[in-house]
């Protein structure tokens, strides 16, 4: 009888192929475009940012045949003030994963290695996500909740962000819209960016459609422990404070609003977004806003162009192309990131925005080391390491009158679950 | 080789901070897998066996949360098997110890 392959498997080499792709991101985005030079080192004593809110002086008309010209007044001087938030992110790896993959002949990778060189990336991703938030830690909202064998399945397609802002295997918490009461505690088991869900495990009881995904670590957060974010400070709400100014009695602390009233982007509206900067701040004002949006409203900004375009007919060697590469929008120039919200565009000069720092992005050390073991219960050392990639700062910017921002647009077919 | 069940143990102890994952809340079934060392139960489906959350000795928290209380029953098979049944009351915690040796699980108070 002839022999089967299955006689021959014994002899027969593997191959493992040496490129390993990456299938999903770690854009450093916004978070990663704030300027070095913007990072401004602090304690942890409050920071205080001095701002001239007002003008004053008292302007009048007067009677110079022996009136009077009445009493003055001057400019007014008010503080920002901000403490830096403290940040980690955890790697954790057992000994075997670590043994089995330190030699290039036997694996074509070595993970610690790896995982040590990737944190940084991943720390400034995470970053980047908060950076979007509201300085509560809100990295999602629930649409619809799914409950599994051992597992919650969550559609969160209502705010714009998709689940663009936590990443897999990372633990959340779920508070329900008020964000006060704690519903519990779980690890993202599965995460599917473009169906906009999350697993997250176990099952939280009692979790409803509205309730919110936050950040762990933060036990209060109304009180806005986390990262101050664009939601934060590109935002004219008139309750609630910003670095410690009540929004309510402070209007000059206050971004400018175009509502984009749930319609498609239209160019009115970018221009007035600009056109409030400089209402705010003077027509010769040295900001230069760049307009930051999700790559779908860029895409809703190229179709109007595509709208207006004028074709003649082209030779037989041009090449079509109906797509636009560089852009601008009422004079901004135009930057994505696909972890910004898809119902907003937002006009931030590079000068306003600004790190205050305690302790820069790095290992967590101790005594020189960086790499910790893990004790196991009965007090020996666990076969298993991990490590920490830490920063203490806060995000600000110094001048809230110089950005505006369009929100409530509407999202371009095809980018947000229906 | 799985990672070893043991490296949660510290989602076993008290106190824990606010990292760990805290108390949850799951359907009562016969069996169940606590993750935590708090633990609330719904529904009055009784439970005869707790798959044991790490390999040496322990105890769990259950608070059965319905109107009608539920009960732990004997009758499971395999480690994490009850030894004595018992009648909960509902909102009162009832604690459960974990005798590696026999691989059952000791009530803490039998009526």
């Amino acid at each position: 009888m002839a022999v089967s392959e299955s006689q021959v498997v014994a002899t027969e080499l593997e191959k493992v192929e040496k490129e390993i792709p990456m299938l999903f991101e770690r854009d450093p985005g916004f978070a990663g475009h704030i300027k070095k030079k913007n990072v401004t080192v602090v304690s942890a004593r409050e920071m205080r940012a001095p701002l001239e809110i007002s003008p004053g002086g008292n302007f009048t008309y007067f009677n110079p045949d022996g009136g009077p010209l009445g009493r003055g007044s001057g400019p007014d001087w008010q503080k920002a003030v901000l403490s830096p938030v403290y940040m980690s992110l955890g790697i954790e790896y057992t000994k075997l994963a670590q043994w089995a993959t330190d030699d290039a002949r036997k694996a074509v990778q070595n993970s610690v290695r790896y995982l040590t060189a990737t944190a940084i990336t991943e720390f400034i991703r995470q970053l980047n996500s908060q950076i979007q938030g509201n300085g509560s830690g809100q990295v999602a909202t629930i649409g619809t909740v799914t409950a599994g064998a051992g597992f919650d399945t969550y559609l969160c397609n209502t705010d714009g962000y998709g689940v663009r802002l936590v990443r897999d295997q990372q633990f959340v918490q779920v508070y329900d819209a008020t964000l006060v009461t704690l519903r519990g505690v779980g690890q993202i088991t599965q995460w599917d960016v473009e169906g906009q869900t999350v697993q997250v495990t176990p099952n939280i009881a009692g979790a409803i459609a509205t309730d919110v995904l936050v950040t762990t670590g933060i036990s209060s957060p109304t009180s806005l422990p986390a990262l101050f974010g664009v939601q934060y400070h590109d935002s004219n709400a008139s309750a609630g404070t910003w670095l410690g100014f009540n929004r309510a009695n402070t209007p000059q602390i206050r971004a400018s609003r175009v509502d984009g009233g749930g319609s498609a982007l239209s160019l009115p509206l970018p221009r007035l977004a600009m056109n409030k900067i400089g209402n705010r701040i003077g027509e010769n004002n040295k900001y230069k806003p760049t307009a930051w949006m999700h790559p779908c409203q860029k895409q809703a900004y190229e179709e109007v162009g595509q709208m207006v375009t004028v074709m003649n007919a082209m030779p037989d060697d041009k090449k079509l192309n109906m797509y636009y590469g560089a852009m601008q929008m009422a004079g901004a120039p135009v930057k994505t990131d696909f972890n910004w919200n898809m119902k907003r565009i937002d006009f931030i000069p590079e000068t306003v925005w600004g790190w205050a720092e305690t302790k820069p992005i790095g290992f967590y050390t101790t005594d020189g080391r960086k790499i910790f073991e893990l004790r196991a219960a009965d007090g020996g050392i666990a076969a298993a390491e991990l490590f920490y990639m830490t920063a203490g700062r806060q995000a600000w910017i110094n001048n809230p009158a110089a950005i505006s921002y369009i929100d409530n647009l509407a999202i371009p077919a095809g980018y947000q679950v229906v | 080789m799985a990672v070893s069940i043991d490296a949660k143990w510290e989602d076993f102890l008290s106190p824990q901070d606010n990292q760990q994952i805290g108390p949850q809340t799951m359907a009562s079934a016969a069996t169940i897998t606590p993750v935590t060392k708090f633990t609330r139960l719904t529904g009055t489906t009784p439970v005869s066996k707790i798959n044991p959350p790490v390999t040496g000795y322990h105890e769990l928290v259950f608070v059965w949360t319905t109107g009608t209380s539920g009960a732990f029953a004997t009758g499971g098979s395999g480690a994490g098997a009850l030894a004595t049944a018992y009648t909960t009351v509902t909102d009162r915690p009832i604690m459960l110890y974990y005798d590696p040796r026999t691989t059952l699980y000791y009530v803490q108070s039998v009526v």
